[in-house]
């Protein structure tokens, strides 16, 4: 049965929040089945649901009882599990769990919706009068915290024009200083307004601005630019929260700023605590001990996910923007042969791969992460893809045709370097199913140092598969050009060496194209054929958790992980 | 005594300087550099290059050397790579955590350990000595993470310990103690067990001596006898055993650092090596190895009260 339109446009923007399977079961059943027959499908052949259904499930009991009228006061206390290295955002790609409290971006993601972008300084999404300028208004309520140098000041263009000369220049040695390459110059006609001169169409400049790190700075620092480092005091913003405590082993402290926010009617927390702890047993711990409020669960919180919800605890699952993968030495035997590399996708069985590494939290996906449903396949379109079939027999069956025809009918031994975590735990159920082919792979942890130690094994040149779950933005450029395109400027975590000239041209046209519809053509279209000649074998991306205490009120069950969503929406009831 | 710390002055700073070094080299040759930590995937050349400019790292290796080690002589221990703050004052907040961590868990080693090898030495083969023995082995076997991480799973009596916010223990002594003294504990556990079982050992020993029988004899009380003549005699070997166990403990904060959320060295150091961050791991091995040379010393100081022959020599 067909979709009628207006369900299918109203999907499309839905976001994507899943829910545990209890609280689907329980909870939302009944609706959940009436929505799902209504939608014109009883799940897919293997009886998993489908995506849209899932988004459906979920745009339904995100509006079940939160209800009620915000009220102000509390202490938001969390723990993390990471330090922070430096107080300079900037600089880094770390601290935007705080910075989401203290300041505001230009544009930022709607955290209901995150294919949107909604104004923050801006007064408004920008005008385009031609493809190669944006112009934007600075809200004239916006203003800076009442801390020096700005004491309160009125937000003003050059406070943008700064933060992205900022970020851009290369004494800066900000990591998205290549995301801005396309930008011309800056300009600012008058206080209200920045006009930014592109050299070439970038319809992906907003959510690049609106990408989690790039806040607003004030002018004055542009000389001398402060050290920050670890100096809480030196930190202003014009977020509602300032920051009062900040030690990079030990968290940080934030207090409404005094003067008020210029937003009204939201950040109605008092302030907020996190502390590191590094953990996950003993952050559950400290959660059911009653010292935070919220959690996001790290490896191993599943396995514990039944005791919190016991105790009271509401849990939520959403997607991780990051998406799970192997990458493959395109230049190295036996995976320059592309026969060979497509053998290796078509004997994942990505649903059961999930099912057995994070007892079934996971979504399957292509090269565009699966909580970006605007940008993705559709899920039954995926399904029609190698490596992707319902029934992986057959998917498997064409691997092995593969193999013989690369003359690897006998199979092959081979390391790949894994990570330890939810890297590894998938990593280890994909070993018996590379052996489907023959193919004997031998684990190596390169170590628990994060991305830093499979990053080098990547250059080295006796790299021939690796583990791996990058992060990238929540739009096109982000996810596609920067892992596929061949050119290593553009490409530049393009580690498997791979090239697909219809694919560099494609990433090309669709970087450029502003008509949504025509763009998302061209997105599909490289979808497609990644998935057909591999270069990273994408698997879809593990699901994390978060727990909260039942006082926990407004937070919108999302994919979008975002810090500014419990700084601006949350309060809690007691 | 002044002969004594002027030897060991004269013979720790060849020490220091080989540390220095060797620390300086090691951290170079791990895999990666400050650029990859800080970029992380975002690495790109003209960044890195920027980046180690500012942190001088593109200066040959002597000078980065020397200009370190000219800095630590006069009391800088230099700046972060990764987040550029001081490394001096950063150590030393992280020190205190780990330094009463550690002595806290001796204290506890120590009033545990010594008199229980004290009961079980005079108690020998009684079921008091049998009982005492296998609790040591169980608490030698039983890592104390590993209970760390059970209690913190289980919650017996619903309590979890306070978790990630340290206050110092010179303006919240109450604080700083209630925070550690779980931890400690539970580090301390398999170190008093060692203490016991070396102080029962040395006690047996010392017990069967002819001025024990002597002292026996005059009619001195059993109590007096193990505490004026045996127990001083015994505590020599004990003594070096609580100097090594202190080492140890400096060393094996790490673990429980991290379960309880403690600002520590250990999991400063952990931090430092994931991110790369040179300055600090230079600083941290060069503070471990002033803090053992100062732990030998004091032990060998030690020893002269409780051995007069040690003074006269």
């Amino acid at each position: 049965m067909q979709r009628e339109p207006k369900r299918q446009s109203s999907l499309e923007g839905t976001p994507r929040a899943i829910y545990t399977r209890r609280r689907l079961i329980g909870g939302a059943a009944g609706v959940a089945t009436a929505f799902a027959a209504a939608c014109g499908g009883s799940g897919t052949k293997d009886g998993s649901q489908t995506a849209e259904q899932a988004a459906a499930i979920a745009s339904v009991a995100a509006t079940t009882p939160e209800a009620g009228t915000p009220k102000r006061g509390g202490v938001w206390r969390e723990p993390v599990q990471q330090t922070i290295p430096n107080l300079d955002i900037h600089k880094t790609n770390g601290g935007s769990v705080y910075w989401d409290w203290i300041g505001n971006f230009l544009v930022r993601f709607d955290v209901r919706n995150p294919g949107k972008i909604e104004p923050d300084i801006a007064a408004a999404l920008p005008e385009v009068p031609d493809e190669l300028s944006f112009v934007f208004k600075v809200n004239p309520a916006a203003k800076w915290q009442q801390r020096p140098p700005v004491d309160g000041r009125r937000v003003v263009a050059e406070d943008v024009k700064f933060t992205f000369e900022d970020v851009i220049d290369p004494k800066t040695t900000s990591p998205r200083m290549g995301n801005y390459t396309q930008v011309d110059r800056i300009e600012t006609p008058d206080e209200n307004t920045v006009v930014f001169r592109m050299k070439s169409p970038k319809p992906d400049l907003l959510a690049t601005m609106a990408d989690q790190y790039d806040f607003i700075y004030p002018r004055e620092w542009a000389a001398p630019r402060p050290a920050l480092g670890s100096n809480a005091a030196e930190v202003v913003g014009t977020g509602p929260y300032e920051l009062t405590f900040f030690s990079s082993d030990q968290g940080y402290k934030l207090e409404r700023r005094k003067d008020g926010y210029w937003k009204p009617n939201t950040a109605w927390l008092d302030g907020a605590d996190f502390r590191i702890v590094a953990d996950v047993q003993s952050q559950i711990a400290g959660l059911l001990a009653g010292q935070f409020e919220g959690m996001a669960g790290g490896s191993g919180f599943k396995d514990r996910q039944s005791d919190v919800e016991k105790a009271g605890f509401r849990v939520v699952e959403y997607i991780n923007p990051a998406r799970n993968t192997v990458v493959l030495n395109h230049k190295a035997p036996p995976f320059a042969d592309p026969r060979v590399r497509l053998a290796m996708s078509r004997a994942i069985n990505r649903r059961q791969a999930y099912d057995l590494a994070y007892a079934g939290a996971g979504t399957v996906g292509g090269a565009i992460s699966p909580s970006m449903t605007t940008w993705r396949l559709p899920e039954n379109e995926l399904r029609t893809l190698p490596g992707y079939l319902p029934n992986h027999e057959d998917d498997l069956k064409e691997a092995r045709l593969l193999m013989d025809a690369a003359g690897m009918k006998d199979g092959f031994d081979v390391t790949c370097d894994t990570l330890f975590g939810q890297i590894r735990d998938l990593d280890t159920v994909l070993v018996p199913m590379y052996r489907d082919l023959k193919v004997n792979v031998t684990l190596r942890d390169v170590g628990s140092g994060g991305a830093l130690a499979i990053l080098q094994r990547y250059a080295a040149p006796d790299f021939r598969i690796g583990g791996f779950a990058p992060i990238a933005g929540p739009y096109p450029d982000a996810q596609l050009i920067l892992y596929h395109n061949s050119n290593r400027a553009l490409g530049t975590r393009n580690y498997g060496n791979y090239t697909n000239e219809r694919v560099d041209d494609l990433l090309s046209r669709q970087s450029r194209t502003f008509d949504e519809n025509e763009r998302r053509k061209l997105v599909f279209e490289v979808q497609r054929i990644v998935a057909q000649e591999p270069g990273p074998l994408w698997s879809g991306s593990y699901h994390t958790l978060r727990a909260h205490t039942p006082a926990v009120r407004g937070y919108a069950r999302t994919n979008f992980n975002s810090g500014y969503q419990i700084a601006h929406n949350v309060w809690l009831d007691k | 005594m002044g002969r004594l710390v002027m030897q060991r002055l004269l013979i720790s700073l060849p020490t220091l300087l080989l540390v220095s070094f060797i620390s300086f080299a090691v951290v170079r040759m791990l895999p990666g550099d400050p650029t990859t930590a800080r970029l992380g995937e975002a690495w790109n050349a003209t960044a890195a290059s920027e980046i180690k400019q500012q942190l001088g790292l593109d200066d040959p290796w002597y000078t980065q050397y020397g200009r370190w080690l000219s800095g630590v002589v006069r009391g800088d221990l230099g700046k972060s790579t990764i987040g550029g703050e001081p490394i001096g004052p950063a150590l030393r907040s992280r020190l205190e955590v780990t330094l009463l961590l550690a002595l806290y868990a001796l204290v506890f080693a120590t009033l545990i350990g010594i008199p229980v090898g004290v009961i079980s030495a005079v108690a020998q083969y009684s079921v008091t000595d049998y009982v005492l023995r296998a609790l040591a082995i169980a608490a030698l076997a039983v890592p104390g993470f590993f209970l760390a991480t059970l209690i913190l799973a289980f919650r017996p009596f619903g309590w979890t310990p306070p978790l990630g916010r340290y206050e110092s223990v010179l303006s919240n002594p109450a604080a700083s103690l209630q925070l550690l003294i779980v931890p400690a504990v539970l580090l301390g556990l398999s170190a008093g067990a060692g203490l016991t079982r070396v102080t029962r050992t040395m006690m047996l020993d010392v017990l069967r001596q002819d001025y024990v029988r002597t002292a026996k004899s005059k009619g001195l009380t059993e109590l007096r006898v193990i505490t004026r003549h045996a127990l001083r005699n015994a505590l020599i070997p004990v003594v070096t055993v609580l100097g090594l166990s202190m080492v140890a403990l400096i060393g094996g904060s790490v673990i429980y650092e991290s379960i309880f959320g403690l600002p520590g060295i250990g999991l400063y150091l952990l931090q430092s090596a994931t991110m790369r961050d040179y300055t600090a791991l230079q600083a941290i091995t060069l503070t471990f190895a002033v803090a053992v040379l100062v732990i030998n010393f004091s032990i060998d100081i030690l020893y002269t009260f409780l051995d007069p022959r040690l003074r006269r020599g």
